[in-house]
């Protein structure tokens, strides 16, 4: 009955709103800023005790850091509810406030944990979204970063990538060698996992589609060899340990070949190995050095790097075979292509006036957009929604793990590494 | 008749027949006087009765003379009663004629006045239309004139209002414009949202009249029309009505 009585109210406002004079307004143009939201500090059940983790601050910093919204400070809270009742919306919206998150973490009986939380569209005064998270302890980080993606999701339109993993290689000096490690950090750095530790160079970490394996290059036996490791169990594989370079693995998106740089037939070629079978189908047959393969995300083509005429540039190829083809043109040097995952372009090393730096090719149009302004930056890779790149920048205090938006504009270190880290590479979303 | 006897062939027969003849000629001669003698004794007859009858006659003339100076000695007495009568009857047709002709005198001078009346009192109906006439056509040319000027004024008005709401317009759209947050937003689609403003520009509804299809996009657009409330709208209220409703067709 009072679906029906709205419906009546609704229709007659409607009515009455047709029948008197409308002026008509067309909306061309837009801005495109960050989007402003606030976080209300989740409550906390136990308020005697100190809470086993910040909720607000990882959301918080997952949000700025992907550079597409605008965190209000918390001093700046007009007010803090702890429920949808107890907002104030006019305050809000006085202060131009769009979206607002309000939540609670409470301790269950069991010892566990559960998380509520509610996103709010101030304008329109209607829940956008809200959930009722269980979680156990260690998995709390991992909730905060699922509630990132939630809210990254609803008001950008494109799914978020906070809880993801990256992979990386560290190199330590210590008074007598250099200590070098493969690991895995959560997306913002933390949880950082060390799966390998080498006195010899560990390079080229690659992800398994399914993010459960990494693929990497270890120099461990003197010669270059290509493992595939296990994250879980620790369990590795030899796939490649042929004479000359073992390099580059890059795994195809269905998971079952590793595309990879090898020089067992004399010269840098790519070749495409079965990794059941470990048969090889080489690719590449030319003079010059051919090196970095990456798959695009149909799994149709191989992008590499080749100096076949002259400096480096990136060519793609069809992955049944075929002549390669040219797709970087500007400038004198462009290695280390990675595919955005809608394969419409490429991130690569530029070098603009003797400085690397981190650029977006567009395939469609060849244009090259330079994303970064360092001198050495490199190892550039796509986060799974497209929306950011992953590289490793040297500075005077050495090599960091930095993040920029594809449109350029955000850029980010994650600093949270001793040593050297390079060579970072952005896992897929977790299943 | 003469007969000439014939003395040739003379027969015994033919004598017999002339002899008939002869004596039937004779018998005839005697009837004929014998009739005569009876119509003179016939003739006779008749001129007595006839002088008779004359006499007779002759009486009765005079009888009847009498009969006729009695019948009319008679009848001039009646004559003269009859005349008497008919006098006494004039006479008092003759009042009674004076005395309906007084009254129709009467009747007609009454009706001469009560016509008079009417008259006058049309003649004075009929000025009095022709003055409410005259005043109506008075009051008729003033409101037209009037009119003329109102509609002069209102299209000046319709003019100023015009180009005061194209300015409002600007105004408004570049203030949602600068509100449309795109970040991120698919391309090519369109949504209409109708709003309702109270007097000083604050929006007090806002619906999607027409859904992009896309949840994010109408949201983003509805977010414009609030977070720039409230909107530029002249003080005027007059000018205000005019723009109380406004339908916002997003189509970056």
């Amino acid at each position: 009955m009072k679906v029906i009585i709205k419906l009546i109210i609704a229709s007659l406002m409607f009515v009455s709103l047709q029948t008197q004079a409308v002026l008509d307004i067309k909306i061309s143009q837009g801005v495109e800023q960050a989007l402003p939201i606030a976080i209300v500090p989740f409550s906390w059940s136990q308020a005697g005790n100190v809470a086993p983790i910040d909720l607000t601050s990882i959301i918080s910093a997952d949000l700025k850091r992907s550079g597409r919204f605008d965190v209000m400070d918390e001093k700046d809270l007009p007010q803090r509810p702890a429920d949808f009742d107890a907002i104030n919306f006019g305050d809000w919206r006085k202060l131009g406030m769009e979206n607002l998150l309000i939540g609670n973490l409470s301790l269950t009986n069991s010892g566990d944990y559960e998380i509520s939380f509610r996103l709010i569209d101030i304008y329109r005064g209607k829940q956008i979204a809200g959930f009722r998270i269980p979680a156990k302890p260690d998995l709390l980080r991992r909730v905060a970063h699922q509630i990132s993606d939630i809210i990254f999701e609803k008001l950008t339109g494109i799914p978020g990538a906070f809880d993801t993993r990256v992979a990386y290689i560290t190199v330590k000096k210590t008074k007598n060698n250099r200590i070098h490690t493969l690991q895995i950090a959560d997306a913002d750095g933390y949880n950082a996992q060390i799966l390998l530790e080498s006195p010899e160079p560990l390079l080229s970490p690659a992800w398994s589609p399914d993010g459960k394996k990494i693929a990497y290059v270890s120099f461990e036996a003197k010669n270059s060899a290509i493992y595939v490791q296990d994250i879980l169990t620790g369990k590795r594989e030899r796939v490649s340990a042929f004479e000359g370079i073992n390099s580059a693995p890059a795994w195809s998106p269905e998971g079952s070949r590793l595309a990879m740089t090898l020089s067992k037939d004399g010269n840098t070629e790519i070749y495409v190995m079965s990794l059941f079978s470990k048969t090889l189908h080489r690719m590449t047959n030319h003079g010059g050095i051919d090196t970095e393969p990456a798959w695009s995300p149909d799994g149709k083509k191989i992008a590499f790097t080749s100096d076949r005429s002259g400096g480096p540039q990136i060519y793609e190829m069809d992955i049944r075979g075929g002549q390669p083809k040219r797709v970087s043109f500007e400038g004198k040097y462009n290695t280390r292509p990675n595919y955005s995952p809608d394969g419409k372009s490429i991130t690569l090393v530029h070098a603009v006036n003797g400085a690397y730096r981190i650029g977006l090719l567009d395939l469609s149009s060849g244009y090259i957009t330079t994303l970064t302004d360092a001198k050495l930056d490199e190892s550039p890779s796509f986060a799974p929604n497209g929306g950011m790149i992953i590289y490793a920048t040297t500075g005077v205090r050495g090599a960091q793990l930095a993040a920029v938006s594809i449109d350029g504009r955000i850029h980010q270190r994650l600093g949270l590494q001793e040593g050297d880290v390079r060579e970072p590479v952005w896992g897929p979303f977790l299943k | 008749m003469v007969n000439i006897v014939k003395a040739v062939a003379v027969d015994k027969e033919q004598v017999d027949k002339e002899l008939n003849r002869l004596k039937e000629q004779d018998n005839k001669k005697i009837e004929e006087e014998l009739k005569r003698q009876k119509e003179l004794e016939k003739k006779a007859a008749d001129a007595r009765s006839k002088r008779l009858a004359e006499e007779k006659k002759l009486a009765d003339i005079t009888k009847k003379k009498e009969l006729q100076e009695k019948k009319r000695k008679e009848e001039e007495v009646r004559i003269k009663k009859l005349e008497k009568e008919k006098k006494e009857l004039e006479n008092k047709k003759k009042i009674e004629q004076e005395q309906h002709k007084k009254a129709e005198a009467e009747r007609k001078k009454l009706e001469t006045e009560k016509k008079k009346q009417l008259e006058e009192q049309k003649k004075k109906d009929a000025e009095r239309k022709k003055k409410e006439e005259e005043e109506k056509k008075r009051l008729e040319r003033e409101k037209a004139m009037q009119e003329q000027l109102d509609a002069e004024l209102a299209a000046e008005q319709e003019q100023r209002d015009q180009s005061m709401l194209t300015k409002y317009i600007s105004l408004i759209q570049n203030d949602i414009q600068n509100n449309f947050n795109r970040l991120g937003l698919p391309e090519g689609l369109s949504c209409v949202i109708l709003i309702r403003m109270l007097e000083g520009g604050k929006v007090v509804e806002a619906s999607i009249v027409k859904s992009s299809g896309n949840d994010l996009f109408d949201r983003r657009a509805e977010t414009a029309v609030y977070s720039a409330s409230p909107l530029p709208v002249p003080d005027e209220i007059r000018l205000f009505e005019k723009m109380r409703n406004i339908r916002f067709t997003f189509e970056p």
